[in-house]
């Protein structure tokens, strides 16, 4: 059957509109949700920190003044006050978003991808697949998820890319389990049952059957850890393990600042609540989108 | 019971494998030659060369892995090259200061964190549950790192209450150890506290809306008694799985906890080896905590057919 075919087949038509209908339910749920709202707000305000950092921040964010170091917030047109080099905190503030916004994204999409696909294999196929992959799995469940990162950051270096690849990989067991987990109740499904009788292979039926009826836990799933990837890179780059001086980083920064706390707390306060307030933002949104796509499941 | 025990134990096994497995290929994926790596720029080829011969690395790598294997079932996780000590004892040395700052960390957690739920979920939508609600987002939202810095700079800088770094010393009294206790046990606590409430109170509000709880009030026990005895003995199940994935990340949050506190523990242990690039201590260090997690994992899966004997534990996490 051409794909044309099955765009236009009497049993799509209405799948499509049931299917746009819960999406639009989904949506008016969310933003029924105040919390959600908030948390969406948080987002979108990162997003627009990150995408127009060289417009909003007030001074080039490695620029170094040593005569005006550690000013106090307000101080010569220092917003937020300047830190051990003289650099202009929110300036760097604000770039730090573009750091914690990409690994945030790239680890969870590297983790989000490979993950998705080895319990997709686990859970479709089965026997010692699933074996195999899921002992596999909770053998790197065992690393308690900051200790695997700094354990490859150590071996990996520093670096943006190496921060990525290091909470990506530790990501990975844990998508791997959701979607197991969703794919052995979905496979089971009559529907399933039906395509295979028609003549799907096997990747059809995995990627444009099962895979989309597994999204939704995917998607909370993903969104709640973002909000964990940026903790990590934070956590990475307080160690000095993470991304390397002079890119702003909110870690960093609070590292710095815990080295000034007694002169200018005003480093590790604002750059602490940078990412208390970006984290709390993909957890409250996270929350909502759970709550939405599947009320039952509220907490 | 026992059956079931020895089989999860069985279980572990492959798990345990791969944990060795895995801290073995991250060691082996160090860039150019370990040897060199662990020695630092100052050494000399031959002792490069010495170190080579000294950690196996002339022999092919199935060799290497064998070895590695060999040297684990033995207990020895291999020499610390800054120490000069076997890794085993560096870390048995610092395990129980780890361990009494989790548990501290857990017992605070779990004495706030569960009865905040409670009456959140019993006094659902007043005051006190919107305030519970909103703390505990905040909470699970937490960085540990930057609310230990925060508690230092308030409680030590400012106010001068309590100590900013160090474990204290048995010598010095009791209460000296205790008062060093207290700001890592509260940042360490902030992550766990506020997901058992969140906990607490869903798996509460689930149970106190069954029958059998009606029934109890109709019989004219008394709310202390529905609540706290009826209604948590079965919300206590989630909240047990819960806490073994709590305290499992406990110990990873230790790593920052005590690098923030200098407390001696393993986590500080880690750091340490981390800035001497001794990665011998490292790759212990990982492999240790690895192993006590697995095991604190087993330990709630038996204490979840204890509380709920419905749970089939040789199902449990299948399917």
């Amino acid at each position: 059957m051409s794909n044309q075919a099955q765009n236009i087949s009497p049993v799509s038509v209405p799948l499509a509109a049931k299917k746009k209908s819960k999406e639009n339910s989904v949506w008016r749920r969310l933003l029924k949700n105040k919390l959600a709202l908030v948390g969406m707000i948080i987002i979108a305000i990162m997003v627009i920190f990150s995408v127009f950092a060289p417009l909003i921040a007030t001074h080039p964010p490695n620029a170094m003044d040593l005569a005006n170091s550690l000013s106090e917030p307000g101080v010569d047109g220092h917003i937020l006050g300047t830190d051990n080099y003289g650099r202009d905190l929110f300036s760097r503030i604000i770039y730090g978003t573009q750091i914690s916004l990409i690994v945030g994204i790239f680890a969870i999409g590297l983790g989000g991808m490979i993950g998705t696909l080895l319990g997709l294999v686990a859970g479709y196929y089965g026997g010692k697949w699933d074996a195999i992959i899921m002992r596999l799995m909770d053998g790197l469940f065992a690393f308690p998820f900051i200790l695997l990162s700094i354990a490859l950051m150590t071996v990996l270096g520093a670096g943006l890319f190496n921060v990525i690849l290091a909470i990506g990989v530790a990501n990975i067991p844990g998508f791997a389990r959701i979607v197991r987990g969703q794919v052995l109740a979905v496979k089971e499904e009559e529907y399933i049952e039906v395509t295979r009788s028609l003549g799907a292979n096997h990747s059809r039926i995995i990627f444009h059957h099962i895979l989309p009826n597994c999204m939704a836990p995917i998607i909370v799933y993903a969104t709640m850890n973002v909000a964990g990837a940026i903790i990590s890179e934070a956590a990475l780059s307080f160690l000095g393990l993470g991304v390397q001086p002079p890119t702003a980083s909110w870690g960093s920064i609070l590292k710095d600042g815990k080295d000034f706390l007694v002169l200018s707390p005003h480093m590790a306060t604002f750059s602490g609540l940078a990412i208390l307030l970006s984290v709390l933002g993909f957890n409250l949104f996270g929350d909502g989108l759970r709550d939405a796509l599947d009320p039952k499941m509220k907490v | 019971m026992l059956r079931l025990i020895l089989r999860r134990l069985v279980d572990l096994i492959p798990t345990l494998l791969v944990v060795a497995t895995t801290v073995f290929i991250i060691t082996r994926m160090i860039p150019g030659d370990p040897a060199a790596v662990l020695l630092g720029p100052q050494a000399s080829p031959d002792e490069i060369a010495k170190m080579r011969e000294s950690l196996g690395l002339n022999q092919p790598m199935y060799l290497q892995y064998i070895d590695f294997l060999g040297s684990l079932l033995q207990g020895d996780l291999g020499t610390s090259l800054g120490y000069h000590q076997p890794v085993l004892s560096l870390i048995l040395e610092r395990f129980p200061n780890t361990l009494l700052l989790s548990v501290c960390a857990l017992a605070i957690a779990l004495l706030i964190g569960i009865p905040a739920g409670i009456i959140s979920a019993t006094k659902q939508y007043s005051a006190w549950d919107y305030t519970v609600m909103i703390l505990s987002l905040v909470g699970v939202s937490m960085p540990i790192f930057w609310l230990g810095v925060m508690l230092v700079l308030y409680f030590s800088v400012h106010l001068g209450w309590l100590p900013a770094t160090g474990m204290g010393s048995l010598s010095e009294g009791f209460g000296s150890v205790i008062t060093h206790l207290v700001l890592p046990s509260i940042a360490l606590s902030t992550i766990p506290m506020a997901t058992f409430a969140r906990i607490t109170r869903s798996s509460m509000l689930e149970v106190i809306r069954q029958d059998y709880i009606k029934t109890a009030r109709a019989k004219g026990l008394r709310e202390f008694f529905v609540v706290w005895k009826h209604a948590l003995k079965n919300a206590m199940t989630p909240l047990l799985t819960v806490m073994g994935m709590q305290i499992s990340s406990m110990l990873g949050g230790a790593v920052l906890t005590e690098t923030i506190f200098s407390w001696p523990g393993m986590g500080r242990l880690v750091v340490d080896a981390i800035e001497n690039r001794d990665f011998v201590v490292v790759q212990g260090t990982v492999l240790f905590i690895a192993v006590i997690f697995v095991l604190i994992n087993l330990l709630v899966d038996i204490l979840y057919t204890v509380v709920n004997p419905r749970v089939n534990l040789s199902n449990k996490g299948e399917g």
